[in-house]
């Protein structure tokens, strides 16, 4: 079986896939490629089946040797791509010859690169899936160098010969979320203030979750709120009345109110938003 | 009984707590949900193609407070009563440690929900005098396999991780292995007696 070799990392470089369904009730969450979208486009374009692992770069560089012929695609936050040296373009199928050096390095913006490889990556599979998850700290660990990473050869189809651009989230323009109002909404005195007010991307972002700056919502009651399920895009409002969106590897009950919750294609666009990004929620309800 | 969306996934069923461990078995009987996940007085539901709110409705219109189900599980746990805060547990609710022991080992509890870390069951059925509040300063390391107590709960921590509950003794039955058929040891529904014995 071929396989790669990562021979330089630095930042968090995490294996993703479609993540583990069936486990919240004993407080593990989904998991999985945040920006599903860039993470299924990269599997498109090499011809792999959708729920097949690969490389979630958080603006990180990182460098693999492969023993034999490989196709890759990186798809998600512009990188530059350099297969020996030289420069290839994202959003492609792209042929590493064995025995090649393949380099990644992140730009300036957007915050997660995917990277795909013809056939999947195998990694350490932990109920029924790859993925690391921060929270739970299970799944394959971060990426290191020194790892070898056998590749599958799995694949649903031919390889894509489409250039097939992603969108990326530039940082300067207000980014649109799509949320639903969620059972607790009428709990808080001025939930409506959540879809008319512009709010901010903080520092404070990881796959756990992304809290947000702007106007502060008001649970109207002292009551202490019962634990409950809390599902992926989840809006909590904890004590201090701003928002944090869960990602993908959120808490599975919570005791703060969740206000709304935001679609699986607003998360995708989330996973881009680096801190200080300006977002806007829409009423998709 | 109230449901509501969540999300476009998902749907949080609103009921009393002693209807949640009947509507967790009827949702889970159904086989129609990706996810079902118990609480104190809710049980979310997640799918992965749309379930109609009536439907779900209809499933859970036979759900009573009084409905008796198939009881869960029983399981006994080994535990070593030599927490580091037994003593203070004592103290703070104006029993003996032997005390202490005796209610805690008499009583069997019910596995009710998850949360905070991977197979941390909050087990329901502490006996009021046992109640007390979490620790005014969380440990930042708790070991795994701790037993502890805190407001209506008791709990094993499964993993080692920080924690604010009042430690009372230690198990080395393995909690939770993300790499067993069964990751968790107990699920929402089972019943735990808690069995005392000597290092």
């Amino acid at each position: 079986m071929s396989k790669v070799t990562i021979t330089d990392v630095s930042g968090f470089i995490t294996l993703q896939d479609v993540g583990r369904v069936g486990y919240a009730n004993i407080a593990v969450p989904t998991s999985g490629a945040f920006d599903q979208a860039s993470h299924h486009l990269a599997n498109r374009i090499v011809g792999n089946f959708s729920g097949a692992c690969g490389f979630e770069s958080l603006r990180g560089k990182f460098e693999f040797t492969n023993d034999s012929d490989l196709v890759i695609s990186v798809t998600g936050a512009p990188a530059s791509v350099r297969i020996n040296g030289r420069e290839h373009e994202m959003f492609r199928a792209v042929f590493a010859p064995a025995g090649s050096v393949v380099n990644v390095s992140p730009g300036n913006l957007g915050m997660r690169t995917y990277l795909a490889i013809r056939g999947g990556i195998i990694g350490n599979q932990v109920m029924g899936s790859c993925s690391f998850d921060e929270l739970s700290q299970i799944g394959t660990p971060p990426v290191k160098a020194g790892d070898q990473f056998e590749i599958e050869e799995k694949v649903s189809g031919s390889i894509g010969g489409d250039y097939l651009p992603g969108s990326v989230v530039n940082g300067f323009e207000v980014v649109e979320l799509e949320a639903m109002p969620a059972p607790r909404w009428s709990g808080f005195s001025n939930a409506e203030i959540l879809f008319s007010s512009e709010y901010q991307v903080t520092s404070s972002i990881n796959r756990v979750g992304m809290r947000l700056n702007g106007p502060e919502l008001v649970w109207n009651t002292q009551a202490r709120l019962a634990s409950e399920g809390v599902v992926m895009g989840a809006i909590q409002i904890p004590a201090d009345g701003m928002p944090l969106i869960f990602g993908p590897d959120h808490p599975t009950t919570g005791g703060y109110p969740v206000v709304a919750v935001v679609s699986r294609k607003s998360l995708n666009v989330l996973a881009q938003c680096a801190p200080g990004t300006k977002v806007r929620i829409r009423n998709a309800g | 009984m109230k449901v509501s969306r969540y999300g476009w996934q998902g749907a949080l069923i609103e009921c009393s707590p002693n209807q949640v461990s009947a509507l967790n078995s009827v949702c889970l009987k159904s086989g129609w949900f990706s996810e079902v996940v118990p609480a104190e007085c809710t049980v979310l539901v997640c799918w992965t193609s749309e379930i109609p709110i009536s439907k779900i409705e209809s499933l859970i219109a036979d759900i009573s407070p009084e409905i008796s189900l198939n009881p869960g599980r029983l399981i006994e746990i080994p535990v070593c009563y030599d927490g580091q805060d037994l003593d203070e547990v004592a103290q703070l609710t104006g029993l003996s440690r032997g005390e202490v022991i005796e209610i805690h080992t008499n009583t069997t509890f019910d596995a009710a929900f998850a949360g905070f870390a991977p197979g941390f069951m909050y087990c329901t059925g502490l006996p009021e005098i046992l109640q007390i509040p979490r620790r005014e300063t969380p440990r930042i390391a708790v070991p795994a396999g701790s037993l502890a107590i805190a407001d209506t709960y008791t709990a094993i921590y499964p993993l080692n991780s920080p924690g604010g509950w009042n430690l009372i003794g230690t198990t080395t039955t393995k909690m939770f292995d993300a790499n067993a058929e069964q990751p968790s040891l107990l699920l929402p529904g089972d019943r735990v007696r808690f069995v005392s014995v000597t290092k």
